[in-house]
């Protein structure tokens, strides 16, 4: 029997975050294990409960930082947000990628379970403060730096192994 | 002058749940022609992880499975 679990949030990543992992994570496999885990058992976003900005996916592809393209877009599902688009909608030439992910982590807290979190690195995490007056009006969307990233997942990965374990009994 | 023609076949792959590639295959029974690989993929535990590939061109067709390995994840990145 599969077992389908609502977890408390949905997670964007970014590109410094999954560098990080890459290059500094003893234990990537696991890591990247859970993720798959999160996104195949998700009740409300199967294989999307976890995604990341498509632009970022192909540089890390293109760097070569994804070795296994496959395996990795199950465990970070590549969404596009049409940057082309947006750029005409909001004030042109300005807008930055970090802004972009942050429009897009905003977008995410509009469908169940109406929280989402953007998992990052602290160097990267400062880019993103320069919009904190934006930030400061949205309440159900959060930044977290490595740990604190690691915890999420691992808080998520929980969810499911307990709503396995019960299903077992 | 001769042409040569060379045929590829185009493929794609994704991590899908054991419990939907054993529906996927009970309802197309002509998904899969490897009888090897469907016996392993209805012989799993539903919750068990596979990296299915099938053919662009024909996305109804498995033709190949793979249980995710520890390997395949430390390596991924």
């Amino acid at each position: 029997m599969v077992v389908y679990v609502s977890y408390s949030h949905r997670i964007l990543i970014d590109y410094s975050f999954i560098k990080w992992i890459s290059e500094n994570v003893e234990k990537k496999g696991t890591i990247i294990s859970r993720m798959l885990r999160i996104n195949q058992n998700s009740k409300e976003h199967k294989k999307e409960n976890i995604v990341i900005w498509e632009k970022d996916f192909n540089k890390l592809c293109e760097e070569n930082i994804i070795k296994d393209k496959d395996t990795i877009r199950g465990s970070v599902f590549p969404l596009e947000i049409g940057e082309d688009l947006l750029k005409n909608i909001i004030d042109g030439e300005n807008i930055d990628d970090s802004l972009i992910r942050l429009i897009l982590g905003v977008i995410m807290t509009k469908e169940k379970p109406f929280q989402s979190v953007l998992l990052t690195t602290k160097e990267e995490k400062k880019k993103y403060q320069r919009y904190k007056p934006f930030l400061e009006k949205i309440q159900n969307f959060s930044i977290k730096d490595e740990e604190e990233s690691l915890i999420i997942l691992n808080d998520l990965y929980r969810s499911y192994s307990c709503e396995r374990d019960l299903c077992r009994r | 002058m001769n042409t040569k023609f060379i045929m590829v076949e185009l493929t794609f792959s994704e991590i899908e749940l054991a419990g939907d590639v054993k529906s996927f295959i009970s309802f197309n029974s002509n998904s899969c022609d490897d009888e090897n690989l469907k016996e392993m993929a209805l012989a799993s535990d539903d919750d068990e992880l596979f990296k299915v590939t099938k053919k662009i061109a024909s996305p109804l067709k498995i033709i190949n499975i793979e249980k995710i390995t520890d390997e395949m994840l430390e390596n991924a990145l």
